[in-house]
């Protein structure tokens, strides 16, 4: 990386992190009405906003791509406390990857497969 | 199954803390965009070094040219790349095989090794062009 010169930002990376803070404005900020309106209108499942498909808006499109790409997901970490807001099959709370896709024959058994670990450990 | 009954084994949940999201590149743990930034722009490049006077080389076929230039700059239809540009949707990244060759991502932590490694296993005369022109 170069030092001194004007202080331009490499276009590309610094958008791509400007985007990063709505990806964890998006695991942290649940309960915001902004997110609402974004589960209303593409759906939440398993604790994920949905895709969209071709009829969402650009940016969402971008985030949807962003938001599972490895520089982010490599550098969240998930902290479970009580248990209530972590899903126990979909959410990667031990290891690298979640129990959903880890244990996929196991995952096939619960009825209810967006338990929380709360209702799961206890 | 025994694995994952001793994974549960060791799990035990805190009453009185909420379940949290940390972000590891920030001693707070909060996101912010610098941290982001600085970890995206120190990653090494991803355009690999290709010699501009070697593309006009006569000894090498041009379409191999025209493809390892594409390569060298990433710009190849792979996989990978269309699921950066939506042209492939990611629910469905597993079912399309017509870019199997080019499965692995160019980008990244397997660095050129993937795919040259790949390449040189299809056709070693090719492979020799290839790190002939990377020079």
């Amino acid at each position: 990386m170069e030092v001194g010169g004007l202080g331009i930002r490499r276009i590309r990376e610094f958008n791509t992190a400007l985007l990063g803070k709505w990806c964890w404005r998006m695991l942290v900020e649940r309960e915001s009405l902004w997110f609402k309106v974004l589960s209303a209108r593409y759906g939440l499942s398993e604790g994920r906003l949905g895709a969209g498909g071709c009829h969402a808006s650009l940016w969402w499109r971008d985030m949807e791509v962003l938001r599972r790409e490895e520089w982010f997901q490599d550098n969240v970490q998930r902290v479970v406390g009580n248990g209530e807001n972590t899903l126990f099959w979909s959410d990667v709370w031990v290891g690298e990857v979640s129990f959903r896709v880890r244990y996929p024959r196991l995952y096939d058994l619960p009825m209810h497969k967006e338990e929380s670990m709360l209702g799961c450990v206890s | 199954m025994g694995e994952f009954i001793l994974l549960l084994h060791g799990v035990s949940l805190q009453v009185d803390n909420t379940d949290k999201w940390l972000w590891t590149l920030e001693t707070s743990h909060v996101f912010s965009v610098r941290s982001a930034y600085n970890f995206l722009t120190f990653q090494p490049s991803t355009v690999l070094p290709v010699a501009v006077s070697s593309l006009w080389n006569k000894d090498i076929p041009l379409k191999v040219v025209m493809f390892a230039w594409r390569l060298f700059r990433d710009r190849l239809p792979t996989k990978d790349n269309l699921l950066r540009r939506g042209v492939i949707h990611h629910e469905a990244r597993l079912c399309v095989t017509r870019y199997r060759f080019f499965g692995m991502p160019l980008r990244g932590k397997y660095g050129k090794r993937g795919i040259t490694g790949c390449l040189m296993a299809k056709n070693a005369q090719f492979y020799r062009w290839l790190i002939k022109l990377s020079r």
